[in-house]
């Protein structure tokens, strides 16, 4: 006999995600929650700010190895090293925030927090929200160190610039991505268990369909129009075509339009599998 | 808070060969009732599966029950979770919890955080509390969380308890493994939580000792059904009225328990005890009256008695003979 108490309403998403304080709280516990991590690992820091720079050094060297980088400026109209070099500081922001709302719930449960999160007042959508945050400052400083020095080297002053522009754009593509990767990440859960091996096979999965290592206009038709499903790909295109010197204005308003469309496309699913993440883990009992 | 019938039960899937998998039902719980009030300790006893793990889990908003109704000052746990969770603390682990690179002070702050909290009214929280569990006496404060030891773990999981002062705490099992002093001081902080802040606490334990010291009443469940409750001393009065009579003598005359046997005296466990003395125990229904004809044949058979000792039963006694009888008184 079903359970007259199991009703969704009160899963479902409060009035208090539009209350900024309650936000703005959250935030902070995500901010002490990273930093006192992050700074306290020495190791965690360097690979942090070293990670786009091996990534770009491991692309360069294949690609000289293969082809040419006279052939890769004429068809692309970006300096290899300053397209890899940007591809990999896009991946490496947009995979961290991807990977911390992913993971959280494996990590939280395997810690033994997580009860304490479900049981605390706080909407599971909200504090969903809240965890990428930080990580938004954090790339602004990897902006810094990674894009700042190349950029100015290829572009001069305008460098700066486009290293300000390409900051921006990351961080707009991990914000429209929260809803599509919270939605998969916890719709994985509820079908297959909390399993870090089918999140490890479709992470990386996601991340090169954003196409930062290929410009989404050389794509082909088919990957072209599966790519344009995640909204992040939307914001590598318009910056691959600032780079490219292609930034004519309908070319970056529209895949800016389409990126925010598809978030907010996909924003139901997101807080509809947060409600059946938390209704299957309260039906199964939160693991303490 | 009140729960009234609650029944729970757990479909788990085990996989039997390649393609076949074999449904296991357990019922954790069949009807679990129980009532705690305001400024109360209620203790949750019970042999492990019992159900207790799962009676607080439903009360803490953790669990969805299959029937029955639970609510903490009168809201639903099911129906109104959210007012619920506002409303509760609950300590359901010792060992782990909290995040290993943060130190205590950051484990609280997010939480507190969590609970929804502003900063000024969360900083003087963390400051009182951590001195209330005697983390700042122990230097835990700025350590980090991984370096802890099992006792300051305790210690920070009750401090989260309280954090946002509910009037009502949950505890599962929280002296678990905790060396004397840590479990002394847990104790005395939950009694005193109890009478000087009128907080209902639900107590869970196996430990009979401190159960007995620190709980106003006892809820005994047993296979997902209240086996009984009452106060410590009415479960013990519920006890069959067996008592148990050890008498030390200096040395055993021959033929003497053969002579208390021929008299009808239940004579158990004749040995030598520690320190010399011969003994050896009596059951009975009738003390006083028994002790009197122990003392008769034990002169008439010239022994030198040393000592007589009556044993009063135990919430151990009383958690026994409930768990293996399993029936509601």
């Amino acid at each position: 006999m079903k359970n007259p108490h199991l009703k969704m309403s009160s899963f479902t998403l409060p009035r208090e995600v539009l209350k900024i304080r309650s936000f703005a709280r959250l935030i902070r516990a995500e901010m002490v929650l990273v930093y006192a991590d992050f700074f306290r690992r020495k190791s965690l820091v360097i690979m942090y700010l070293a990670w786009p720079y091996i990534s770009a050094a491991f692309m360069l060297m294949f690609g000289y190895s293969i082809g040419s980088p006279q052939f890769f400026v004429e068809r692309v109209g970006v300096e290899p090293p300053l397209f890899l070099m940007v591809g990999s500081y896009l991946l490496f922001s947009i995979m961290t925030i991807v990977d911390d709302i992913m993971w959280r719930p494996i990590f939280d449960e395997s810690s033994g927090v997580l009860p304490y999160v479900i049981s605390s007042p706080t909407n599971v959508v909200l504090h969903y929200v809240s965890i990428p945050v930080p990580r938004f400052t954090l790339s602004i400083a990897l902006g810094a160190a990674a894009l700042l020095p190349i950029s100015i080297v290829y572009r001069g002053f305008n460098g700066l610039l486009v290293s300000l522009t390409v900051v921006a754009l990351s961080i707009l593509s991990a914000v429209v991505f929260i809803p599509l990767a919270t939605a998969l990440g916890l719709g994985l859960y509820i079908t297959g268990g909390e399993n870090w091996r089918a999140i490890n096979f479709l992470r990386p999965l996601l991340l090169t369909m954003t196409g930062v290592y290929y410009p989404r206009w050389l794509m082909s038709l088919p990957l072209y129009l599966l790519s344009s499903l995640l909204p992040p790909a939307h914001c590598v295109e318009v910056v691959q075509r600032v780079l490219a010197g292609m930034a004519e204005l309908h070319k970056i308003t529209v895949p800016l339009a389409l990126a925010i469309a598809l978030s907010i496309l996909y924003s139901p699913g997101m807080l509809k599998t947060s409600a059946m993440w938390e209704f299957k883990k309260l039906r199964e009992g939160v693991k303490v | 808070m009140i729960a009234e019938k609650l029944a729970k039960k757990f479909v788990t899937k085990k996989r039997v060969g390649l393609l076949r998998s074999h449904v296991e039902i357990v019922e954790a719980l069949r009807g679990v009732s129980l009532r705690v009030r305001t400024g109360e300790v209620v203790g949750l006893l019970g042999p492990n599966g019992a159900g207790k793990t799962t009676t607080i889990k439903i009360l803490s908003t953790l669990l969805l029950p299959d029937s029955g109704y639970a609510s903490i000052y009168g809201y639903d746990v099911v129906r109104e979770a959210s007012e619920v969770r506002k409303l509760i603390g609950i300590m359901l682990t010792v060992e782990k919890g909290f995040y290993g690179r943060l130190t205590g002070r950051e484990n609280l702050i997010y939480f507190g955080s969590l609970y929804g909290m502003e900063k000024q009214e969360l900083e003087k929280r963390i400051d009182y509390l951590l001195d209330l569990v005697g983390l700042k006496e122990l230097g835990g404060v700025d350590r980090l969380y991984e370096e802890y030891s099992l006792g300051m773990r305790a210690r920070l999981a009750l401090a989260r308890a309280l954090l946002k002062d509910p009037p009502v705490l949950l505890l599962d099992e929280p002296t678990l493994g905790l060396d004397p002093p840590s479990a002394r001081r847990i104790r005395s902080l939950v009694r005193e939580l109890a009478s000087r802040e009128g907080k209902s606490i639900l107590y869970t334990s196996h430990n009979m000792f401190e159960v007995e010291l620190v709980c106003d009443r006892v809820v005994l469940i047993n296979k997902g059904v209240v086996a009984a409750e009452g106060t410590p001393e009415e479960l013990k009065s519920k006890l069959p009225d067996v008592r148990t009579i050890e008498v030390y003598l200096k040395q055993l005359p021959e033929g003497l328990t053969e002579e208390m046997r021929k008299h009808g005296l239940e004579v158990r466990e004749q040995n030598q005890a520690q320190d010399g003395l011969y003994v050896f125990k009596v059951l009975t229904r009738r003390p006083n009256e028994v002790v009197s004809d122990i003392m008769k044949l034990a002169v008439s058979k010239g022994a030198d008695i040393v000592r007589i000792k009556i044993e009063e039963p135990t919430l151990e006694d009383v958690f026994v003979y409930f768990t293996e009888r399993g029936v509601k008184d």
